[in-house]
């Protein structure tokens, strides 16, 4: 008689969770529904209505409301290529050309030959180091993707991209985390565009700082950096300060790659979506967006040096866009009714001065 | 956990030549094949013992890029131990040491030790770097040398203490000031003088800790 109670017990229970269980599979059901609805309608919206019309239509503000919430990702390419413009009026055939140039070199270094004499003038060493660097660096980006290695199918094309960069731009170069903004578009368009899209991102004023390193104006995006820290989250500012925790530990590595080393890739191409909306601040709002994130465990007495250190150059791999997006919305670029721009150049103007002295 | 002595140590060299591939084997004690890059600077972090002392070692591992020297300089600031890395398939990052030197001892402390690591012994068949050339080189420089294997480990752990032993010695012959951090090391929580009754050893009973 017990046993029999006991089993009718158990019975119900599990229907109970057997209900439970049904209930919660329709309600992830329906969200991915609604999810994937939303996902078809603004693919929709921004096939049809904004990028036809992109110049008039990109700063309303249904556009930019919807823009906020991510690209649909078969529309990212396209998008990011309207925003990201080409203001160098780079043609596919310049591509094509910086590509076979890149190529000659690839086989000269491979085969110990001498470079022809008709390459652009450069000092041989640097030449030299941009197509071994690329070789060694092209197997290193994105390593968990297992597209860009040696023998995967996206392998050749970072190659040959980098390698077309660093002919079309002898003065720069190649230079480390360029193998990661380069994947990120490859990823999303095809190699021409690609390239395009790459070389004109390359010219915009923070990633031109960062990647001619040049010291003055990395100083004034450093200083910048700086004041808006203070400013939107001043108690972490002051921890960080004691700790001695300085940007340049974390923010090196964040600026370089775009986030996209430093962030889940679906994360860091929200991060680019918005960039190509509002600019280079974007990338300094997200910057505080995720410190403000994990505010309350970076002053947990427990973080050290080392641990915030570590943590802060080894992020998450399970950060939430959502969550992410919601920090950044509290950050604010404006510091005493300054824009970002103003704060800029009043460290460079400062950052100029002393250059001079 | 409680330690005796921070040091702060600083990782150096070409690009690709395993920095990363290092740290990662001497803190996790596992190799990566293929392992993402670093720009910038990472973080590792272990303790080991000497002398029957607990020594925590804070490890800056740093890009090797030529395009980031001007960044990476701040980093050697405060570091007591530096690993000079080389690839011994590779010879240009054995001919390119002496730049990496002059900026090490440029922007570090004048008592920084610097360990050169020619790291791969694994690839034997590639050598292109003799060990008496690395041999040489240190001996030339006053620097310490080994070569290792961070794939199989080789020489790893070693490389890593013997540092950390010879910073261990300097402070016994008091050629660094350990009550300044700008040398790269730190006294532990439970030694500051107002705690002198801490659990494990404390500054007073080091004087008659043995010489190996």
């Amino acid at each position: 008689m017990k046993h029999k109670s006991e089993y009718e017990a158990m019975v119900t229970q599990a229907k109970k969770r057997e209900a439970k269980d049904a209930k919660l599979r329709k309600r992830l059901l329906q969200r991915q529904m609604k999810q994937e609805d939303f996902v078809a309608q603004a693919t929709r919206f921004w096939n049809e209505e904004v990028l036809p019309n992109w110049t008039s239509m990109r700063t309303s503000r249904k556009v930019r409301e919807l823009w906020w919430q991510g690209l649909p990702p078969s529309m990212r390419g396209k998008a990011w290529k309207l925003a990201i413009g080409n203001d160098l009026s780079i043609t596919s055939e310049l591509y094509e050309i910086c590509v076979m140039r890149a190529k000659e070199r690839l086989q000269c270094s491979t085969e110990g030959a001498a470079e022809p004499d008709d390459a652009p003038s450069e000092s041989p060493a640097n030449r030299e180091d941009s197509v071994e660097l690329i070789r060694l660096d092209v197997s290193r980006t994105f390593p968990h993707l297992c597209i860009f290695q040696k023998g995967g199918p996206y392998h050749d094309l970072l190659q040959n991209m980098l390698g077309a960069y660093a002919c079309y731009r002898p003065d720069v170069g190649y230079v480390q985390g360029m193998s990661f903004l380069a994947a990120m578009l490859l990823l999303n368009m095809d190699v021409a565009d690609a390239f395009i899209c790459f070389s004109n991102l390359l010219n915009r004023p923070c990633h031109r700082a960062f990647f001619r390193v040049d010291n003055t104006m990395m100083k004034a995006y450093f200083a910048t950096y700086e004041e808006l820290f203070e400013e939107n989250l001043p108690k972490l500012y002051t921890h960080f300060e004691k700790l001695n925790v300085t940007a340049d530990i974390y923010l090196i590595e964040w600026l370089y790659t775009s986030f996209s080393k430093s962030l889940p890739l679906d994360v860091a191409c929200r991060v680019w979506d918005i960039f190509c909306r509002d600019g280079e601040e974007f990338f300094f709002r997200t910057a505080l967006g995720v410190l403000r994130m994990y505010e309350d465990m970076l002053l947990n007495p427990d973080m050290d040096f080392i641990h915030t250190a570590q943590f802060l150059t080894k992020l998450p791999d399970d950060i939430s866009a959502e969550q992410l997006f919601r920090n950044i919305e509290h950050i604010r670029t404006h510091v005493d009714k300054r824009r970002f721009s103003q704060v800029l150049a009043h460290h460079m103007e400062a950052a100029d001065g002393s250059r001079d002295t | 956990m409680s330690y005796a002595y921070l040091f702060k140590y600083i990782i150096i060299g070409d690009t690709g030549v395993g920095k990363s591939c290092l740290l990662l084997q001497f803190t996790d004690k596992r190799f990566q094949p293929v392992h993402d890059l670093t720009i910038g600077v990472e973080f590792g972090a272990r303790m080991i013992t000497i002398d029957g002392k607990q020594i925590k070692l804070q490890i800056w591992d740093t890009a090797g890029q030529e395009s980031f020297r001007s960044i990476t300089r701040s980093y050697y600031r405060g570091a007591a131990g530096a690993l000079l890395v080389y690839d011994i398939t590779r010879r240009d990052t054995f001919t390119h040491l002496t730049t990496w030197l002059e900026d090490a001892r440029q922007h570090s402390n004048s008592n920084m030790v610097i360990m050169l690591i020619g790291n791969k012994t694994d690839l034997e068949s590639r050598r292109d770097v003799k060990k008496e050339e690395g041999e040489a080189f240190a001996r030339e420089h006053g620097l310490i040398f080994m070569e290792t294997s961070a794939k199989t480990a080789a020489n790893v752990e070693e490389a890593f203490i013997n540092t950390a032993k010879e910073i261990y010695e300097k402070i016994q012959e008091g050629v660094f000031d350990i009550n300044n951090e700008a040398n790269g090391i730190k006294i532990g929580p439970q030694h500051s003088p107002s705690s002198p009754h801490a659990p494990s050893g404390s500054l007073g009973q080091q004087a008659g800790g043995g010489c190996c």
